[in-house]
């Protein structure tokens, strides 16, 4: 049993034990709340947002379904749904309870407007990956500029080269160019990607963009659900592609294929999976471009010699979602 | 119920709110392609193939363009609304699903008995590409045998899920899962289970693709050489609409015909696989003289038989004279019947009851099966009268003899007295239209056959009953003749004749009219046509029914086509140019 | 007749007068009537032709021409071998594309390599191909002919098969008929059809399509063919 899921079903029973969650809680009669098991099926990662609005979210598998125009109204079962991030309902409290502050609903909420930039108040726990020296959980104000936020995780020795601001599906920045982005949702969507899960990917110069792209798409080609099929057929085959080309066997006309499939795939599933995987190689390709075609062009991976085999390292891929 | 007013293609359509818009548009003659899409099954939506560009009327009234495609089979029309099946989006967005579902699929046409009625065929040649851009290997599934009568090839899989929502929703067996996921997915058995549950084969019939095909079939016929007939099944009393495909007079396969009101989109796996005594070997094919008493005896022609039968009847007298009809004969024959032998020496002789009781869906049988209760937890039992149903009466007339016989001819007390008149020798001639398969005929009555002097038997196999008679007559089987069935609840339908008799056999229809002839009755033209006719003027159960209304003609043979307007490819010079660029996919 | 002046060689009159006639079709588009100068491709125009001018009458006899002629047919008659073939003794080959009856192929184990698709059957335009599936009785495949029968006498060598063909297993050979006393015998079953182009056929044409690079066939009848 995963780790997460045990904490999960331990942090649910202690609700219960306390009084929190059951029959009648807080002396209140008629006052029901019941958390049911969670689903232990494997869910891919982006099924189980959607999945909480299926109807048929206990018999089908763990597979996305069209989601409700708005699931507040009519979701689960036709009854409003919410569903929410854990990060979004564990800032709950602090926000408008007054959570440390005494109870005090309109400080927290001062508290939470002095973060981050007008549009984008507040904190966002960011996770920084790659090459850096101390990765880790960074939770800081939205709107925090990326070269602070890179040095605040220790810096790196050598120059970065790329990174990914928000978890494996955001379109990937190249760097130093892009140090002074600013890490928020409005600052990200000019910067052409997105904030997403804040997962922040860093990848120094020894790393293979198309190794890197390659893990990402394995990735994905594993998580698909399999439902959908541009999404099913189409992370297999960006996989298979890329793989081709990071073992040297690529042809010029890939790259064309990648970017065909990607645009084939965008905006044509139940749930966004074809975006998460496409974005990615529509990103790499335009701006590593290069890259690719050196692979193609010398029928082997350029890094493989260079300053990656220097380095003794691998190149970091996919980090969280 | 107000109804939502929308827009396809340009075509003004109503629908009560709730329809989704493939519904709307292909009860409109606006054909949109779809795999996943089953009318009796849920939506699933997971086919992505009949994306459409759906326009709605923003704040100001004006419709906004769509930044992507929605897919069709779970859209909800909207008022207002503005569907458009053949913009640039669409067209691009099924060239698309289209590449990606032929990436892994095997391309093995020649080889797939599903080539000349596949979807996938079909789509990819009028909505996709003559190439593909995918180099790489394949992934290879797993083919096997889910059950007796159903094969599947993992390979030639898209994925649809129709078959699994079949035994979700319609069959209710949970038998088939889709396991793995991404690329890998594919169907399989739920654990410990076979897919035998008798209504296994309708989800060949609902594969659009060739994954899962009939292993009775198997490599058998191609589609292409089948000629369709419509007709009714006989093997129950419920009479489910079927197609009988046919190639050089030989049938190969039955298929359900879509009608709401009787079988929906299926049938059983009983009727699907009873067509195997049209072609048995022990099919009686000439006429036969073999009388108890004497040495001589052998083959007839048909007149000579009716003269010899004539004859016995002459020498029996009406007294003597006892005729059984078997509740597989046609209306039209059951009423010649009657003209000729009247309703009082007349008895009905039928199919005992299903003996097999673990399949669920069953109706008119006094006994309840009793595993239905679990399974109709397992799955989602509709209501009786619209679900699909197994008759426990195993003939498909019954009702009909019953209307036009009376129901005390029909009655086995009848039978009984027949029996008993013979043992006691007061019957000197026994004529037996029997033409039912799988007839075994009780101990007391085949001795009672044996006792009576002269019996005739019109059947259709050397068997028991063939073996009891003097003269024995090679009827017609159901696929061989026209006439009407009027099945367990009352509703009449029409059978028509999908190959000739074999050898010197002849309808039951002929024999009762040369019979008639023969005995100098007035018999008069004696089409299924004209005698139906009588029996509407006569017969107060038959008043107001018509030869043309009773014949339920659905437009399409295939169960997931059926009721589905479908515009088909059109070859033309061009497309023929374009497809022979390349191999498609 | 307004043929334009030029010189003309004798012994050159047809040749020499096209190319003026058509040199005068070329500058015709100064006003000189075109038409006029195709006098050879339209003889019905002037039956009464005058013969071309600038020609003594001693050309006009003709007879160099005609010396050279029947030289040249007595030289053929006496010096060369004649251009005709003793047909049956001695045959032509047919061009390696030559439609001609099918053979059935078969794979390096011997087996056909036919899946029994009846695409051949389908595109038939005669309906002379009969075939009858069954499940295959080797483990790669599904489905093979247990019988595959031709009619050669309804085939119309139209190749349809052959092109409708997934597997390359059926190809019309350029062996263009077979001659027998019973039209039984023309129903050609899978083994005959697997056997139909016997390897001294196949020799002639080992070069492929469209090369012609075995040895001259020749008939029994001596080595007096043509084809070198």
């Amino acid at each position: 049993m995963p780790l997460g899921y045990q904490r999960l079903v331990g942090a649910v029973q202690e609700a219960y034990e306390r009084g929190l969650l059951g029959k009648g809680i807080f002396g209140i009669d008629g006052f029901d709340v019941e958390i049911d098991d969670p689903p232990r099926a494997p869910a891919p990662t982006s099924a189980a947002k959607r999945r909480g609005c299926s109807p048929r979210w206990r018999a089908a598998g763990a597979t996305p379904s069209s989601s409700p125009l708005s699931p507040a109204v009519s979701g689960l079962f036709g009854c409003p749904t919410v569903v929410n991030n854990v990060v979004t309902i564990a800032y709950l409290p602090y926000i408008f309870g007054g959570f440390g502050r005494g109870g005090d609903a309109e400080a927290g909420i001062a508290w939470w407007r002095s973060h981050g930039t007008e549009k984008s108040p507040g904190l966002m726990p960011y996770s920084i990956s790659g090459h850096v020296r101390a990765p880790g959980v960074y939770e800081l104000p939205l709107g925090t500029r990326l070269g602070d936020m890179l040095e605040l995780a220790g810096g790196w020795e050598r120059p970065w080269k790329a990174v990914i601001p928000g978890g494996s599906s955001a379109k990937i920045l190249r760097l130093p160019e892009s140090l002074d982005v600013s890490m928020d949702f409005e600052g990200l969507m000019q910067a052409g990607t997105m904030l997403g899960s804040a997962g922040v990917i860093v990848m120094d110069e020894t790393v293979c963009v198309v190794d890197a792209l390659y893990n990402l798409l394995r990735f994905y080609a594993h998580e698909s659900c399999g439902q959908c099929t541009p999404c099913r057929e189409g992370t297999g085959w960006a996989e298979k592609i890329v793989a081709r080309i990071e073992k040297g066997q690529g042809r010029m006309e890939d790259l064309d294929t990648l970017l065909g499939l990607a645009d084939r795939a965008i905006g044509k599933t139940i749930c966004v999976f074809a975006e998460a995987f496409c974005w990615p190689i529509q990103s790499c390709i335009a701006l590593f471009r290069e890259e690719f075609e050196a692979h193609i062009r010398e029928r082997r991976c350029p890094l493989r010699a260079g300053p990656r085999a220097a380095a003794g390292e691998r190149a970091v891929g996919a980090g969280a979602h | 119920m107000d109804k939502v007013r929308f827009r396809i293609d340009g075509i003004e359509i109503e629908a009560p709110p709730g329809t989704m818009v493939l519904e709307a548009a292909l009860d409109h003659g606006i054909f949109v392609p779809h795999y996943c899409f089953h009318r009796a099954l849920s939506v699933a939506g997971n086919c992505r193939m009949c994306m459409v560009e759906v326009r709605l009327p923003g704040r100001d009234g004006k419709l906004e363009p769509a930044r992507k495609p929605s897919i069709a089979c779970a859209t909800e029309v909207a008022e207002g609304m503005e569907v458009l099946t053949t913009t640039p989006l669409v067209t691009e967005a099924r060239k698309g699903v289209l590449e990606f579902l032929l990436i892994n699929h095997p391309l093995d046409c020649p080889v797939c008995d599903q080539a000349g009625e596949c979807d996938l065929q079909d789509f990819s040649y009028e909505f996709g590409e003559a190439f593909s851009r995918f180099r790489e290997d394949k992934l290879i599934k797993h083919t096997k045998d889910f059950g007796p009568e159903v094969r599947f090839y993992g390979n030639r899989c898209i994925n649809c899920t129709r078959c699994v929502r079949f035994t979700q929703e319609i069959a209710g067996s949970c038998d088939l899962v889709q396991v793995q996921r991404g690329g890998h997915n594919v169907i399989d058995l739920a654990p410990g289970r076979v897919f035998d549950h008798p209504l296994s084969g309708n989800v060949v019939d609902i594969c659009p693709v060739g994954a899962l095909v009939s292993r009775d079939m198997l490599h058998r016929v191609r589609v292409w050489h089948l000629e369709r007939t419509p007709s009714i099944c006989p093997h129950c009393a419920t009479g489910c609409n079927i197609e009988i495909h046919t190639q050089d007079e030989v049938v190969h396969r039955l298929k359900p015909r879509h009608n709401p009101e009787v079988n929906g989109y299926w049938m059983c796996d009983f009727g699907r696989l009873g067509y195997k005594h049209i072609h048995a070997p022990q099919r009686l094919l000439e006429h036969r003289w073999q009388p108890r008493d004497r040495a001589e005896g052998g083959r007839l022609g048909f007149q000579s038989v009716i003269e010899l039968v004539a004859e016995a009847i002459r020498t029996a007298g009406p007294e003597g004279t006892w005729a059984l009809a078997s509740a597989w004969l046609t209306n039209e024959e059951l009423w010649l019947f009657r003209r000729l032998f009247g309703t009082e020496q007349v008895a009905l002789i039928a199919r005992p009851p299903w003996q097999e009781r673990r399949f669920y869906p069953v109706w008119g049988d006094s006994e309840r099966n009793p595993s239905l209760p679990r399974q109709r937890e397992r799955g989602r039992l509709l209501e009786d009268g619209a679900t699909f149903m197994i008759a426990a009466d195993r003939n498909p007339n019954r009702t009909g003899a019953e209307r036009i016989l009376g129901e005390q001819a029909c009655a086995p007390a009848r039978l009984d007295a027949f029996v008993n008149a013979a043992l006691a020798g007061q019957v000197r001639c026994a004529v037996v239209l029997a033409s039912m398969p799988d007839y075994l005929p009780p101990e007391p009555l085949a001795q009672a056959l044996a006792a009576v002097p002269e019996t005739v038997v019109v059947d259709l196999a050397d068997g028991p009953l063939a073996g009891a008679a003097t003269i024995v007559i090679a009827g017609a089987a159901w696929a061989e003749k026209r006439g009407t069935f009027t099945n367990g609840r009352g509703r009449t339908q029409r059978l028509e004749m999908a190959r000739p008799t074999p050898g010197q056999a002849r309808t039951e229809l002929e024999v009762l009219h040369a019979l008639g002839t023969q005995l100098g009755r007035p018999m008069g033209p004696c089409s299924p046509r004209r005698l139906f006719g009588e029996l509407v003027g006569e017969v107060a159960a038959f008043a107001g029914l018509s030869w043309e209304g009773v014949h339920h003609q659905a437009p399409e043979w295939s169960p997931h086509m059926a009721a589905q307007p479908r515009r088909l490819p059109v070859l033309s010079p061009a497309a023929l140019v374009r497809q022979r660029g390349g191999g498609a996919g | 007749m307004k043929a334009p002046e030029h010189p003309s060689p004798a012994g050159l009159v047809g040749p020499a007068q096209t190319s003026a006639a058509a040199g005068a079709a070329a500058s015709g588009a100064a006003g000189e009537p075109a038409a006029h100068g195709a006098a050879e491709g339209e003889p019905d125009e002037e039956p009464e032709s005058e013969p071309p001018p600038g020609r003594s009458w001693v050309e006009r006899l003709y007879l160099r021409e005609i010396a050279s002629g029947l030289a040249r047919t007595f030289r053929h008659l006496v010096l060369e071998r004649p251009f005709t073939t003793d047909y049956p003794d001695e045959q032509l080959p047919y061009n390696p594309r030559a439609r001609g009856e099918h053979i059935l192929k078969v794979d390096e184990q011997g087996r056909e390599k036919c899946v029994a698709c009846l695409l051949c059957e389908a595109a038939c335009p005669s309906k002379c191909i009969r075939i009858v599936v069954g499940p295959s009785p080797w483990p790669d495949r599904e489905r093979y002919p247990v019988e595959f029968e031709i009619d050669m006498l309804r085939c119309i060598y139209c190749g349809y098969c052959e092109d409708a063909c997934p597997c390359d297993a059926i190809e019309l050979t350029p062996k263009p008929y077979s001659v027998y006393d019973n039209r039984e015998a023309y129903i050609y079953d899978k083994e005959k059809l697997k056997n139909n182009y016997p390897q001294d056929w196949r020799e002639r044409f080992s070069g492929g399509y469209g090369k012609l690079t075995g040895p001259p066939y020749r008939g029994e009848g001596g080595d007096r063919s043509l084809i070198r």
